[in-house]
């Protein structure tokens, strides 16, 4: 469905059924198998897509619950092969952070701020969209690049 | 994927930056709604992107690889440490991030007590203000200590100056500034004097700025400065803290006032007590105009900090000379806080520990200011159970006993006159007819201090024709056996009944004695609780002491359900011992039952008892319903076999708690015991410096010295030696190793000992081996 699916609708609602499988539902096995899979498929939903950040937001925080269970991973008997999944997957994430971190917010006016709260949900999102990157490379810093001083 | 390190915390560096433009219209001229999430969990407001950011900048400059690229751009600029671009650039952020939500300045003008609270930290709410004194106290602080206060200075210097800088911004620095002096402070570090003036011109000049909020903040930001400046500079906090006082009372702002509360109180907390004595009747009467002015059941109704803060400031205030604050209101207004505060468990926490300073202040001062003290409190401690028990207030009467218990324990020796007529009737009142612990147990101990300190004003008294001590067995009575009453809220009858037994004495008791001892041994049968059991052994135990043939000869002529009294009451005692809490109640207990084996009596030795736990290799975990399937079972013993074990454990216990094993315990209690005459003597006085010379110079060889272990314990003893706390359990467990050992040299001398080591199991008969050649 990520991969066919044309409608936000329909991408978003498979990502809500996603992210309740990744966060509590798949054992190890099962999700280790589908593992390379659906983190491609999420990358078709944010990198190459072309949808609402409200719907990349949401595949993000599937990619974060992802990453989530691949930590656990780690300390079983796939934690090699984890480890060069996990840097590979995340050098092709790397440029699309960047990227979308450096978007600006949707232009207003002076007028415009009058009413905040239309501003606020103008901005929904793109700052869900940040918000998302950060909590993901916040939550996976992994351990090469926060070597403490 | 490092080189994206650097690159990562600029991009998000940059991006938070930019958007601080938005963040000031959005939520500190306007009050946008913040923190918002929408169904699927996703936040999208602009306060939690900051959130975020801040404190991923906050982690990501612990990165190697950003902290050298830093360090690479201040060498390269040339300028110091603290007033490099990069590190003012990330201030100026910082400053602009910490200013305050409208949303938030509206919420606390009408609630300053919300206001108190976040600026002293004491709440979970974290926004991005809170988020910015985490990387500035946290991150920045460990990378660069006190610079970071340095660069924070030189910010505003260079930029908080300027007449377009709007009070925000400068309350957010003083905000900023507070928070890494506080941080400063829980490290001992101190600034320099430089540094310390600066600042304190800075916060001088606000003051008394139209602006509550960056006046409060000056205040507060101003009394820290004195928490981390070095010596010398607390004479010149007197005109700072008489601000602080007039800010306390200033009719015009709560948030002001709220501010003049955490300056005093960190003025009364840091400063020298000779600064601050003579302000002491000026912030009494400041606390009495504050209570004036803001209604502690209406205003201040739901404000817990704001009393807790209140209680803190008058306790400091009262305790910097006793001598003068009952010719002040300081009392009346205590009473004031506590009656309000009665119902709040955390504030009469407070008060109840207020109270006992206080008492133990006017105590160590002698007598006669104590009695001065009970002449001031009696009255209102006898009004608050007035009051208590005429609005069924039953936490003020919780308070109030609990004070009056205080009162009596801290007190002198005896209590003045009045004190047992005054107190008494209440208290004998509630323990007569409440059911509750909250107030049982501190009205128990209040009488069971009073018949101890003023034992013949307490047995002088009496009530409707019956005498003290009449009354007061009724009362254990009750206690003991009233079935309205559970065992938790009896927890404190023992202590009261061992204070009868050893105050009034056979000769008072006379035939109320027996019936005394009896229906405690009588309760003891079905006790359950281990404190309710401990508590009413200790009677037996402290009877034990000092006469244990009468406590056997006693409760064998007792019958209780058809066993005898000895048995019940042995059996209980040896198999709940093990659970016994207290220091003291524990080393008292292993005294008492020392005395009962060597009585040598064969109707103890009749008695069979649980011994130890026979373990059962199932070769499975022990589930639930295994343990159901196959419960526990105990070796059966008889009682004084029981007892050898339970003082072999404790003297374990006592032993291994200063020693890591029993090789170095032996050896230190024989160089005690080499010199035992000289060590009884120096641990009446200070024993530190001498046992540890005991140690050293009698070794005679069993000590060796050139083992790492042996030495890291001599070591460990004299770095205890220092007002360590430790220290005294140390003595008192030294005291306890040396009675248990010279106790069981006497008893292995004695005939029949080797039949009952031979029962011993092989890690106690080690035990004995090791420690009592």
């Amino acid at each position: 469905m990520l991969n066919t699916s044309q409608t936000d609708a329909a991408i978003q609602g498979a990502l809500r059924v996603l992210y309740e499988l990744v966060d509590s539902g798949l054992s190890d096995e099962q999700f280790f198998q589908v593992a390379r899979d659906l983190v491609s498929a999420l990358q078709n939903v944010t990198i190459n897509g072309n949808q609402n950040p409200v719907v990349q937001a949401m595949a993000l925080k599937v990619l974060g619950a992802c990453f989530d269970n691949l930590e656990q991973v780690l300390a079983t008997e796939y934690a090699p092969a984890v480890k060069a999944f996990l840097n590979e997957s995340m050098h092709s994430w790397m440029s699309f952070f960047i990227s979308t971190l450096k978007l600006p917010l949707p232009e207003v006016s002076g007028a415009d701020f009058e009413n905040a709260n239309s501003v606020i949900q103008q901005w929904k999102g793109v700052v869900a969209l940040k918000i998302q990157i950060i909590q993901v490379r916040q939550r996976h810093c992994f351990p090469q690049d926060c070597k403490r001083h | 994927m490092t080189p994206h390190v650097f690159e990562l915390f600029q991009v998000i560096w940059e991006d938070i930056s930019n958007l601080s433009p938005a963040f000031t219209q959005l939520f500190v001229e306007r009050d946008g709604e913040g923190k918002l999430v929408d169904a699927d969990g996703l936040s999208y407001t602009l306060d939690a992107l900051a959130i975020e950011a801040i404190d991923f900048l906050s982690s990501i400059l612990k990165a190697k690889a950003v902290r050298t690229e830093l360090n690479k751009q201040t060498q390269q600029s040339g300028s110091e440490q603290h007033a490099t671009a990069w590190l003012q650039e990330l201030l100026r952020v910082m400053v602009l991030y910490s200013r305050i939500p409208r949303e938030e300045e509206e919420m606390w003008q009408i609630d300053a007590n919300i206001y108190l609270s976040e600026t002293t930290s004491q709440t979970a709410n974290y926004t991005p203000r809170t988020a910015c004194a985490e990387l500035v106290t946290q991150t920045l602080m460990e990378w660069f200590n006190k610079t970071t206060v340095h660069a924070l200075v030189q910010f505003y210097v260079n930029s908080l100056t300027a007449q377009s800088t709007t009070w925000k911004e400068r309350e957010a620095y003083f905000y900023l500034l507070n928070q890494s002096m506080k941080e400063l402070r829980s490290l001992d570090v101190l600034l320099e004097p430089e540094t310390i003036n600066l600042i304190q011109q800075q916060t001088s000049a606000y003051l008394g700025d139209a602006n509550d909020f960056l006046k409060g903040g000056a205040h507060i930001t101003l009394s820290s400065s004195f928490t981390v400046a070095p010596q010398g500079f607390s004479k010149a906090a007197v005109g700072p803290l008489d601000s602080a006082i007039a800010a306390f009372v200033d009719p015009e702002s709560a948030i002001v006032n709220a501010c003049g509360l955490i300056a005093v109180t960190q003025y009364l907390e840091v400063l020298p007590s000779s600064v601050t004595v003579s302000r002491q009747s000026s912030i009494i009467a400041a606390i009495g105009n504050y209570l004036g002015q803001h209604d502690l059941q209406d205003e201040l109704e739901d404000s817990d900090d704001i009393k807790s803060a209140l209680i803190i400031m008058l306790r400091d205030a009262m305790l910097l000379d006793t001598s003068k604050i009952l010719d002040t209101t300081a009392m009346d207004l205590f009473f004031n806080l506590a009656s309000d505060g009665a119902s709040n468990f955390m504030v009469s926490d407070l008060l109840g520990e207020t109270f006992e300073l206080l008492v133990q202040a006017f105590s160590d001062r002698g007598p006669d200011a104590y009695i001065k003290l009970c002449e001031k409190v009696i009255p209102s401690l006898s009004g608050a159970f007035h009051v208590g028990s005429i609005n069924e207030e039953s936490k003020l009467t919780d308070l109030a006993a609990e004070l009056v218990s205080e009162l009596a324990e801290f007190g002198s020796d005896p209590l003045p006159e009045g004190f047992v007529s005054v107190l008494m009737p209440p208290l004998q009142t509630i323990l007569m007819q409440s059911t509750d612990g909250s107030v049982l147990r501190p009205a128990t101990t209040a009488v069971s201090h009073m018949l101890n300190k003023g034992t013949s004003q307490y047995l002088a008294w009496h009530h409707d024709g019956k005498s003290s001590v009449e009354l007061t067995l009724t009362i254990i009575d009750r206690l003991i056996s009233s079935p309205e009453i559970d065992e938790s809220a009896a927890d404190e009858v023992g202590s009261l009944a061992s204070s009868v037994v050893d105050k009034c004495g056979p000769e008072v008791l006379g035939s109320y004695l027996s019936a005394l001892l009896r229906a405690v041994a009588v309760r003891l049968a079905t006790a359950e609780r281990i404190p309710f059991i401990q508590s009413l052994l200790m009677v037996f135990a402290s009877l034990a002491i000092k006469a244990p043939s009468d406590v056997v000869n006693f409760l064998q002529d007792i019958h209780i359900n058809g066993t005898s009294g000895l048995s019940v009451v042995m059996t209980k005692w040896l198999e709940n011992s093990v659970h016994f809490a207290g220091f003291d109640e524990i080393r008292l207990n292993c005294i008492a039952l020392s005395k009962i084996y060597s009585l040598h009596d064969s109707r103890v030795a009749a008695i069979t008892v649980k011994g130890d736990l026979v373990v059962v290799e199932t070769g499975r975990i022990k589930t639930r319903s295994q343990a159901r399937l196959n419960p526990d079972t105990y070796t059966q013993v008889p009682a004084t076999l029981k007892i050898l074990k339970l003082l072999i454990d404790e003297l374990k216990n006592a032993a291994t708690s200063q020693f890591t094993d029993l090789a170095s315990a032996r050896a230190a209690a024989e160089a005690l015991d080499d010199s035992d005459a000289d060590s009884l003597a120096s641990n009446d006085g200070d024993a530190e410096g001498d046992d540890w010379e005991d140690l050293a110079t009698t070794g005679d060889g069993s000590l060796d010295l050139s083992s790492a272990k042996v030495r890291n314990e001599l070591m460990g003893l004299v770095g205890d030696g220092f007002g360590s706390s430790n220290n005294v359990d140390r003595i008192r467990d030294d005291e306890s190793v040396e009675y248990l050992i010279n106790w069981f040299k006497e008893e292995a001398g004695k005939q029949g000992f080797s039949d009952m080591f031979a029962q011993l199991k092989p890690e106690e008969q080690k035990v004995l081996q090791d420690l009592v050649k």
